[in-house]
């Protein structure tokens, strides 16, 4: 195996030119791919970023730095051979570190991305590949220059960004479904649907915490924290496709990486080699309470290929992953994968159930339900002028789930340093059902029934 | 056709980014523990306890809030050959939830413990207190035990007369100095801030040989090497957690301290309200009583205590009484009374009224107007900063050693 260890970016470049002759035949297109060579503490910086080269300063980047560095060093975890971002052109990641099998593996799965992120819908409909690093480059100048400005200075910028990243989740579910003003919303129902009570603020219950607060703040924003808000919001815009197609998008990655291998020329020993590091990709998890994307991705592509090769572009260019799981995941792939259901009895967490005949709907059920965006609760502003005071009133809309309430809490904080008046969030719990609110008005936080 | 790029070729431009998120981060976990000293510190026992005790700190402010689901848990895993009942985890450990960005590896949920040594943890609450840095040295725990006195101190020496204490000020010099200079390269030299950065994150920060400083070693032997320190708690007030904070701070400072001029140091804890017993060092900082206090069964009981165990001609005795100042009236001379028999045969009695509000009682003046002597001494503690200046002149008070 010694000849693996040894190789010159050209010979790099031959395997680029052959792996991309092959895609292509399989009739795969791609954003012009570029690859940069890095070492293991580059890749540590990189990953850190989620890959964009001109991120904004954080201190939360720094703590994503040390849990990467730390997984890695106590071998917990291999850095993930591949980082490929979505642009134009795509801009991926090779450690230098990796053997030369495990890099021809890597760039085979390099294209599958790539492919992905230009064809799929919700890249698509909510991106724009060509313009995303001078976005972010645009954004982190900005904000470092609001740092440096000696009227606002490093404090009030992080505790801005704090508040912001905490909220950034709570927007529309769909790509590319633009955030709408409250003076569109108006002039739409006024034409719509002339009979309407025009009074209610908002006009219909609104998802994006960030925008909305941006433009309707009681609270006298400045320029700069206005600035951040949107540029918080639309950063997690550009990675929302990728959290809601994370089992297709490695699936697929996988998918083809495995067809292209098997079609590449290669020497019995780099054949031999590149498997080995595939099986080790695509297997159950180490942590049984975790499933792996890359094995239930490849596995629900293979069977998509076995029995309706027809569909495979097609799913591939209009799904995610919770229409994914719901059209092409069978009774028979779940057995096959192992799933099963995990419940709290006192402080052991235990297996539920199994896949059987009449548990497995449920059991997709649940997996469907925590895909995605499915970990963030969906919370919703309902009155913007509550109380006649410019209170802000939150719903959660509750799904037998309970929200964890020290994070409830401190989140509420953060809804007040936008908003500046009391905010009310309404929720419930598992045990009793019945309706309560969270309040916190700048100085107390109160719990109590809904009347 | 795909390009190419190695940027090995050029890596500072690329490293020097990450650095100044990490230094920050580093910056907010240390304040982070600083926050919770005062919690910490209380939870654990530290006074009687070696230096290289581990400690477990939470880091709480640096998690990222956000609205998430609490308990309990359940989902969906993935596993071949798991059966309804099998065990795969448990809800016990501090774990913040992985964020839906983070990338589809394996571990999600992040621990968020740091393992601290006790040395630094009381370092952070010395710097806390605003001990001048120089005056920090007294309080570090000497662990060899030598017949010789020690004077003075060389760079080189054997593991014996290795000084754990000077050598531990070597490493917190060299510490402070990298911080330093860490802030300055950050604005100026990636390279070396990258280095640096590397060099501070070895935590427990590692000693290196220019720290070591060993013991001179001269013939005399330490006499009167027994000490015996009461610390006397009214439990019958309530004391919230910064005041407990407090408390023991300035106890430890005193144990501490009192460590480095004799050989031979224990600690009897008297808890009281109406009535004295002797506690474990977590139950003086737990327990609260009934309600009414007798001052005088504090002092009153170390008297017994030493009656039977511990003899004056044999120890040096150090009392400090911890209270909120209230006693029950008829008790007022019983406790003159029991305090001047302490002060007789101690070289240090304290009675210290800890109090975030303005109102003093007047037992403690009574106390002091009735004993003259200077080694008993009225210590009032209002806040963090006054702690240290008050221990201070306290110490000077050591009919003993004066410093």
């Amino acid at each position: 195996m010694e000849e693996m260890r040894e190789y010159t970016v050209q010979e790099l470049e031959d395997w680029a030119k052959r792996i991309e002759d092959i895609a292509g035949s399989f009739g795969l297109d791609w954003y012009p791919q570029e690859f940069e060579i890095v070492d293991y503490e580059m890749m540590l910086g990189i990953l850190a970023y989620n890959g964009i080269p001109s991120y904004y300063p954080h201190w939360s980047f720094g703590k994503a730095y040390e849990r990467q560095a730390t997984l890695y060093k106590y071998g917990l975890t291999y850095l993930p051979y591949e980082l490929v971002i979505n642009t134009d052109p795509s801009i991926a990641v090779l450690m230098n570190e990796n053997p030369l099998p495990l890099q021809i593996l890597t760039m085979a799965h390099v294209y599958g991305h790539n492919n992905f992120f230009k064809n799929n819908v919700n890249f698509q409909k909510g991106t724009r590949a060509e313009l995303a690093l001078e976005f972010f480059r645009a954004s982190a100048e900005r904000i470092r220059s609001y740092t440096a400005d000696p009227s606002i200075g490093l404090k009030k910028v992080e505790q801005c960004l704090d508040a912001a990243h905490a909220l950034k989740y709570h927007s529309s579910r769909i790509p590319g479904n633009r955030y709408v003003t409250q003076e569109e919303r108006t002039k739409k129902v006024r034409a719509e649907s002339p009979g309407r009570d025009l009074k209610v603020f908002p006009l219909e219950p609104e998802e994006n915490f960030l925008l909305f607060m941006r433009d309707h703040s009681p609270r006298r924003l400045e320029d700069w924290q206005k600035d951040i808000m949107t540029i918080v919001a639309e950063s997690f815009d550009y990675f929302k496709p990728q959290i809601l197609t994370k089992i297709m998008n490695e699936g697929w990655a996988s998918y083809w990486h495995h067809k292209i291998i098997r079609t590449l020329p290669l020497s019995p020993d780099l054949r031999l080699a590149i498997a080995d590091f595939h099986s080790r990709v695509v297997r159950p998890p180490e942590n049984p309470m975790m499933i792996n994307p890359y094995y239930t991705g490849i596995e629900i592509w293979q069977g998509i290929s076995q029995k309706q090769p027809e569909r495979l572009f097609h799913a591939m260019r209009t799904g995610s992953d919770t229409s994914f799981l719901r059209a092409y995941l069978t009774q028979e792939l779940m057995a096959e994968m192992g799933f099963f259901s995990y419940k709290t009895e006192g402080q052991a967490i235990v297996v539920d159930e199994v896949v059987e005949e009449d548990s497995w709907k449920k059991l997709k059920q649940l997996m469907i339900r925590d895909t995605g965006l499915g970990s963030v609760p969906v919370i919703h502003i309902l009155h913007a002028d509550y109380e006649d005071a410019r209170s802000l009133y939150l719903k959660h809309f509750f799904d037998g789930r309970n929200l964890e309430q020290q994070y409830t809490q401190k989140t509420l904080e953060y809804v007040h340093y936008f908003w500046g008046r009391p905010i009310y969030l309404e929720t419930a719990t598992f045990k009793r059902k019945a309706p309560f609110i969270y309040k916190f008005d700048g100085k107390t936080q109160t719990k109590y029934r809904r009347k | 056709m795909a390009t190419f790029r190695d940027l090995l070729q050029r890596k500072s431009d690329a490293s020097d980014r990450s650095a100044g998120d990490r230094a920050r981060h580093r910056q907010l976990v240390k304040e982070a523990i600083k926050d919770q000293l005062p919690e910490i510190l209380t939870e654990e026992a530290i006074i009687g306890t070696s230096g290289s005790k581990k400690i477990k700190v939470p880091i709480n402010s640096i998690k990222e809030w956000r609205f998430i689901y609490g308990r309990p848990r359940n989902g969906v895993g993935q596993g071949p050959g798991q059966e309804p009942g099998d065990q795969i985890g448990s809800t016990g450990d501090e774990v913040e939830q992985g964020k839906p960005e983070e990338g589809g590896n394996e571990a999600g949920d992040i621990v968020l413990e740091v393992t601290v040594d006790l040395e630094e943890l009381i370092d952070l609450m010395f710097e806390d207190l605003g001990l001048p840095f120089l005056e920090r040295k007294k309080f570090h725990e000497i662990e060899v035990e030598s017949e010789s006195k020690w004077e003075g101190l060389r760079e080189q020496g054997i593991e014996p007369r290795l000084d754990l204490e000077a050598s531990f000020i070597e490493k917190l010099k060299r510490q402070k100095i990298l911080e330093t200079q860490l802030e300055i390269a950050l604005r100026t030299n990636p390279e070396e801030a990258k280095r640096i950065l590397e060099e501070l994150e070895k935590m427990p920060f590692p000693f290196r040989e220019e720290d070591l400083r060993y013991h001179r070693v001269t013939t005399k032997v330490k006499e009167e090497s027994n000490a015996i320190i009461f610390p006397i708690m009214d439990v019958s007030g309530s004391m919230d957690q910064m005041k407990r904070y407090l408390a023991k701070a300035f106890l430890f400072m005193l144990y501490r301290f009192i460590k480095t001029k004799y050989r031979r140091v224990e600690m009897a804890f008297i808890a009281h309200d109406t009535e004295a017993k002797q506690v474990s060092e977590n139950d003086f900082f737990h327990l609260s009583g009934s309600g009414g206090t007798f001052i005088s069964s504090g002092p009153l009981k170390a008297l017994e205590l030493i009656k039977t165990l511990y003899p004056p001609e044999l120890w040096n005795i150090y009392a400090v009484h911890c209270s909120d100042g209230e006693n029950y009236s008829n008790d007022n001379e019983p406790a003159i009374k029991a305090f001047q028999e302490l002060v007789k045969i101690s070289n240090l009695v304290g009675f210290v009224e800890i109090k975030s509000d303005a109102g003093w009682s007047n037992i403690g003046d009574k106390i002091k107007g009735a004993i003259k002597d200077d080694h008993f001494q009225l210590i009032k503690i209002k806040e963090k900063n006054q702690v240290w200046p008050r221990f201070r002149d306290f110490m000077n008070c050591d009919k003993k050693y004066r410093e």
